[in-house]
């Protein structure tokens, strides 16, 4: 792997994740009132040393079976800073622990990648995709970050435009209809094609499953430095749509269900003018004279003003 | 008892072929048998002979045609401007189950008869064949459930009459609805359709070369030929000779480094591929040639059976892989196995155990060919394998590898007063301390 994140930036201070996060927990939330008990289901993610979906989940969604996968050589650090004593740590690459897994229990499963996307994360998607028990929630997460693919291996040289593109088409050429070439390279493109591809291969693996397909509910891109994507969605069978619309899980407005990228930003405001336009919320709200805050930077506030952390020092 | 108790029924039933016959085919398949017919109405209508244009000896005449496949859960489409059928053709031959063509005159690919009619049945259970030439049109539609229950085998045209507007190109429209389930589904991946787009670009280069057009949900196919590798001291293979009256043609050779996908036989009859990138004993691999291995995949060969006596071709009835029994196979199987032996040879140098030094000049003739098309090849005079190295000079280096016990070792560094040296270091200084003695 080419660099660790948690080693570069705190994890917790990732604003547009913890926004992501917080709609993920909101989202099931609703499920949880129809037709998917999300509550009993084991979470199943990449903690790092900071465990951060693993407190979020357990708190906010009550999940108290869950187990924690880590390829890293720090097994002391892992240990010592797992949070609660319930948490299954397995110091082993994910795809050795998946044939381990149980093909009754329901799962809610987020692979939240560091990286650009491999043809090793497709195998691990293909995978859980083959035994996943129907009910289970597969959300997974991928760097789209195009100067990354320009990077070569550890010890590598850099790449070329031309020679990114001839990896991707290479690797994934097999998963979309038309070839990938150099123009999918830019910071627009790159994102719509490796969503494509991610529900290209979902769609590939359960295609051999006669009882179940991939209802996606998620796809997400946002940028806290290096930009990502996120796909997820339940496997199900053909009731899911009906169980979703029961659930009122569709008129939340950042659900996607098809290609539509749903764009996560945190405008740069203080704690202030947060607070004013949280106090002043109405239809066609201007800040633009009271504080030169421009209307798009301001739509997008209030489309996530209610998942948006505030980050204060305190004293310990 | 009376005399027709002695009669045994042996009729087939329409529930045999619906689902046995199908079982031999994939859904792939079905679709190239359709891509199939409609070039051969393009052959029969134009004379092009694909195979006389790759070498060399007509020129390449170009084609105006279309076929466009269209592919969704729901719904299968083909439709093509490559002259349509004649009514008397769909009376007589065309919904006819099992019609082996008669037609000697021209290189096609029609050769049993039953494609059409299996491609449709396998694919759904809603079917309907329109066809316009210039001056007539048809259309037939066959509802399978129901054409299942009736006794007898005949079909119906819903119209079947002369054009009121002539003129222009004829063409045919397959639709197919009702698709069975998993056929339905796999049309709906993105992959299967990548998939479809290659092997089409793979199996009918030739074709697509000639200007036809063919596309999938409107995705242009566009023609996949290899390259091989050629300089002055690097000559692939290209042989041509007759084997029963069949023509044939061989080229092999390696392909460029950039190119990454493992190779192998592949093997084409009248212009469409019909073995791809054979690893196995289909092609000889494990009996006249070694087993395959990953340091055969730059080796490439190609053979090319061309014949307008259709029958003699050693295809398939799903023409996907051949005849192992097929003298004319087994003549040619022998010869590419010959022309072959050569250039693994040179791999296995190549790839010998120890790359970094052995295999050197090989790799550097490798890396110093220029690209050449199957075109440019299969033009070219007959020639063998042919690959020319630069010697290695005496004082090349190579490299010494062999493992001693770790304490006799260890003694070694404290005898030399150097405790942290390396056993490549180890090794070097003993070698060096010996030629300095012994000279």
């Amino acid at each position: 792997m080419a660099r660790k994140s948690f080693e570069k930036l705190n994890y917790l201070l990732r604003p547009s994740k913890q926004v992501e996060r917080k709609l993920l927990i909101e989202a099931l939330h609703y499920l949880s009132q129809t037709a998917y008990p999300i509550y009993g289901y084991t979470y199943v993610g990449f903690g790092s040393i900071y465990y951060a979906d693993f407190l979020l989940f357990h708190k906010y969604l009550y999940l108290n079976k869950m187990m924690c996968v880590e390829h890293g050589k720090i097994p002391n650090r892992m240990r010592f800073n797992k949070p609660f004593k319930f948490i299954k740590l397995k110091m082993k690459p994910i795809s050795e622990v998946i044939p381990q897994l149980s093909r009754k229990t329901k799962y809610l499963v987020w692979l939240d990648y560091d990286d650009p996307l491999t043809a090793g994360m497709l195998a691990d998607i293909d995978g859980f995709s083959k035994m996943l028990a129907p009910g289970s929630i597969l959300i997974v997460t991928v760097d789209a970050e195009p100067d990354h693919l320009l990077e070569g291996e550890e010890g590598e040289e850099n790449r070329t435009e031309e020679e990114a593109a001839k990896f991707l088409d290479d690797t994934f050429g097999h998963l979309v209809v038309e070839d990938i070439t150099q123009a999918d390279l830019t910071k627009n493109d790159l994102p719509q094609l490796l969503s494509r591809v991610l529900r290209s291969q979902l769609n590939k693996s359960l295609a051999s499953r006669s009882d179940v397909e991939f209802h996606q509910l998620f796809n997400f891109i946002y940028a806290d430095g290096a930009q990502m994507i996120t796909i997820g969605g339940v496997i199900d069978d053909g009731a899911a749509t009906e169980k979703f619309e029961r659930s009122g899980v569709l008129d939340l407005e950042y659900i996607s269900r098809g290609e539509d990228l749903v764009r996560i930003t945190v405008p740069p405001l203080t704690i202030r003018e947060k607070q004013w336009i949280d106090s002043n919320l109405a239809k066609h709200l201007s800040a633009k004279k009271k504080l030169n805050i421009d209307d798009t930077l301001l739509a997008n506030y209030i489309r996530f003003y209610k998942y948006y952390p505030t980050y204060y020092e305190t004293l310990l | 008892m009376p005399e027709t108790d002695n009669i045994i029924f042996t009729e087939p039933s329409k529930t045999f072929f619906i689902d046995m016959l199908t079982r031999d085919i994939t859904a792939t398949q079905s679709i190239l048998d359709l891509v199939d017919n409609s070039i051969h109405s393009i052959i029969t209508e134009t004379d092009i002979d694909v195979m006389q244009s790759l070498l060399g000896k007509v020129s390449v005449k170009k084609v105006d045609a279309s076929i466009s496949i269209l592919l969704s859960k729901g719904k299968f489409q083909i439709e093509d401007n490559c002259g349509g059928i004649s009514i008397k053709d769909a009376k007589t031959e065309v919904f006819r189950l099992g019609n082996p063509t008669v037609d000697k005159k021209h290189s096609g690919l029609g050769v049993y008869g039953i494609g059409m009619k299996r491609a449709v049945f396998k694919l759904g259970r809603d079917i309907s064949v329109e066809s316009h030439t210039s001056d007539e049109e048809f259309l037939v539609k066959i509802p399978v459930d129901e054409w299942e229950r009736t006794k007898d085998w005949n079909l119906e045209f819903t119209y079947a009459r002369k054009r009121t507007r002539k003129g222009g190109n004829g063409g045919t429209t397959i639709v197919v609805k009702d698709l069975y389930g998993p056929i339905g589904n796999l049309f709906s991946l993105a992959s299967f359709q990548k998939q479809l787009i290659r092997k089409l670009g793979t199996a009918y280069a030739l074709f697509l070369s000639t200007g036809l057009q063919v596309s999938v949900n409107n995705t242009p196919v566009k023609p996949l030929l290899p390259e091989f590798l050629r300089s002055k001291n690097l000559q692939p293979v290209r042989q041509f000779f007759k084997a029963d009256g069949v023509d044939v043609l061989v080229l092999a050779g390696a392909t460029p480094r950039e190119d990454r996908q493992p190779r192998g036989w592949y093997i084409f009859c009248n212009g469409r591929m019909v073995v791809e990138a054979d690893k196995t004993t289909l092609t000889g691999w494990g009996e006249s040639l070694p087993q395959f291995h990953t340091k055969f995949n730059h080796f490439l060969g190609i053979t090319y059976f061309r014949s307008s006596n259709l029958l003699s071709l050693p295809w398939t009835t799903t023409k996907d892989g051949v005849d192992r029994e097929s003298a004319v196979y087994q003549q040619a199987l022998a010869r590419m196995g010959l022309l072959a032996k050569p250039i693994l040879d040179f791999f296995n140098v190549m790839y010998a155990k120890d790359v970094a030094v052995e295999g050197k000049e090989q790799i550097d003739l490798i890396e110093s060919a220029r690209r050449v098309s199957v075109q440019s090849l299969a033009r070219s005079t007959n020639k063998t394998w042919d690959a020319r190295p630069r010697t290695p000079s005496e004082d090349r280096r190579v490299s010494i590898c062999y493992q001693r016990s770790q304490k006799q070792v260890n003694r070694v560094k404290q005898s030399l007063g150097r405790p942290s040296m390396s056993n490549k270091a180890v090794g070097e200084y003993t070698f060096d301390y010996y030629v300095k003695k012994e000279g």
